[in-house]
């Protein structure tokens, strides 16, 4: 019966995820002119300050081992909140490459292709950092990287000002400003 | 083997639908795009034709082993498409092209492993011992069907991964098919042979309902390509303005 029940259970889940993929496809795109409004605001270099080995090494040998602790784990849920907007602004860029991957200007076409493959490194490298940083706020002493998470941002911040700049050059700082 | 009006309806509504999925895959010329599937679809209809020939003419033994050992192939022929729908999902990104594959095999390994747990741990149905290892398959299979189609939409989605019509279409037909035919066969190991009828009622009208769904997409219109506009609705107050004033002239 229990086996029964578990894969009733799997079954519906199955169907639930069906329907919400069907739902989800019917979104609307984001538009470029509001794209300030779906993205989330990431500061880069608090960012970088956060994960900053140097910045932990430092913070190490200054600070009593147990204030050490209970700042490295604020700082790492701090770092995990970047995570999270960093992963959030690549899926938008992502579909905003996507649309503009379609234009039949071919430089406009490769500058887009070249968006939508930062953003899913992003993605795929946000995935990993939020495991290493649930890790980290579990164990703050231990002495895992991160990550490229920033650089790759910084590729993809880059991708989109250039996408914007094939397409709009009068608007392309207000654009990048957006994330 | 008594089937009664009901069961060859739903019989022939599945197949007349694949027929017309065929039809749709060759007008439209899909068949490079999409040759696993196409495969699968053409040896459906085969497999009708030879299955209902047997079942006019031969006994109920004979129509037993071809339905079960064209069903193996049938199976195979399932994972494949399944594999081809992750192939297709991924191609289309330089950075995750290779991913596809992979990704593939590595849940297929998972839910395969799952599938034999839960076939161990399987309750004690009162069918003969062919037939309880068929049920046990039929399941095993649905659960890594559902498994790998539920992954991919979840991964996809993670991505932001858009899908193309056609491709979405199939998977949908795929997911709707495997997950109604889970329960059913859940269902049907718990409570026995005596769930035989609505089983396989169960089981033809979700297959219709699957393939549905894949001729509604194949038959759908290509969506028109969305381009990212640039221009400001300002600019286009401004250039209004000017233009007016222009034709005013």
């Amino acid at each position: 019966m229990i086996t029964t029940t578990l894969l009733i259970v799997f079954a519906v889940c199955g169907l639930l995820v069906l329907v919400w993929a069907f739902r989800w496809r019917r979104h609307p795109m984001p538009d470029f002119q509001g794209l300030e409004d779906h993205t989330r605001p990431v500061d880069l270099a608090a960012f970088r300050n956060l994960i900053d080995p140097a910045e932990e090494d430092y913070l190490r040998q200054h600070l009593p081992a147990g204030k050490f602790r209970a700042l490295q784990r604020d700082r790492m849920r701090a770092a995990l909140e970047y995570v999270r907007r960093t992963a959030y602004n690549g899926a938008i860029l992502l579909r905003v490459g996507e649309a503009a991957r379609r234009n039949p200007n071919p430089e406009v076409a490769a500058a887009a292709r070249e968006l939508v493959n930062s953003a899913l490194r992003l993605r795929m490298n946000a995935m990993l950092a939020t495991v290493v940083l649930y890790g980290r706020i579990v164990m703050p002493e231990a002495r895992i990287s991160v990550g490229r998470v920033t650089d790759i941002y910084e590729n993809v911040t880059q991708g989109l000002a250039r996408l914007s700049r094939l397409q709009d050059p009068a608007h392309a700082a207000r654009v990048s400003a957006a994330i | 083997m008594n089937l009664n009006a009901a069961d060859y309806l739903l019989w022939v509504t599945g197949e007349i639908l694949l027929v017309l999925a065929c039809g749709v895959i060759l007008k439209r010329r899909l068949v490079h795009e999409f040759p696993v599937f196409f495969a699968y679809t053409v040896f459906h209809v085969l497999r009708t034709v030879v299955l209902f020939t047997v079942q006019q003419r031969l006994s109920y033994a004979d129509y037993f082993y071809a339905y079960w050992s064209t069903h193996v192939v049938s199976i195979a022929l399932g994972f494949t498409v399944i594999h081809e729908i992750y192939c297709k999902v991924f191609q289309s990104y330089d950075a995750i092209q290779q991913l596809g594959g992979i990704v593939f095999g590595c849940v297929a390994a998972v839910l395969l492993v799952v599938s034999v747990l839960a076939a161990v741990s399987a309750p004690g149905i009162d069918t003969p011992g062919v037939v309880k290892a068929i049920v046990l398959l039929e399941r095993s299979v649905r659960v890594m069907q559902c498994g790998l189609l539920m992954f991919l939409f979840l991964l996809s989605f993670y991505f932001g991964l858009s899908w193309r019509n056609h491709i979405f279409g199939i998977a949908l037909g795929f997911g709707v098919f495997a997950t109604i035919e889970l329960v059913a066969i859940a269902v049907r190991a718990q409570i026995g042979a005596i769930a035989n009828t609505a089983y396989s009622q169960v089981n033809s009208a979700a297959y219709s309902c699957g393939v549905l769904i894949w001729v509604c997409y194949l038959l759908a219109p290509k969506p028109a390509p969305q381009y990212m506009s640039m221009i400001h609705h300002d600019e286009l107050e401004k250039w209004n303005q000017a233009l007016l004033q222009l034709l005013e002239r």
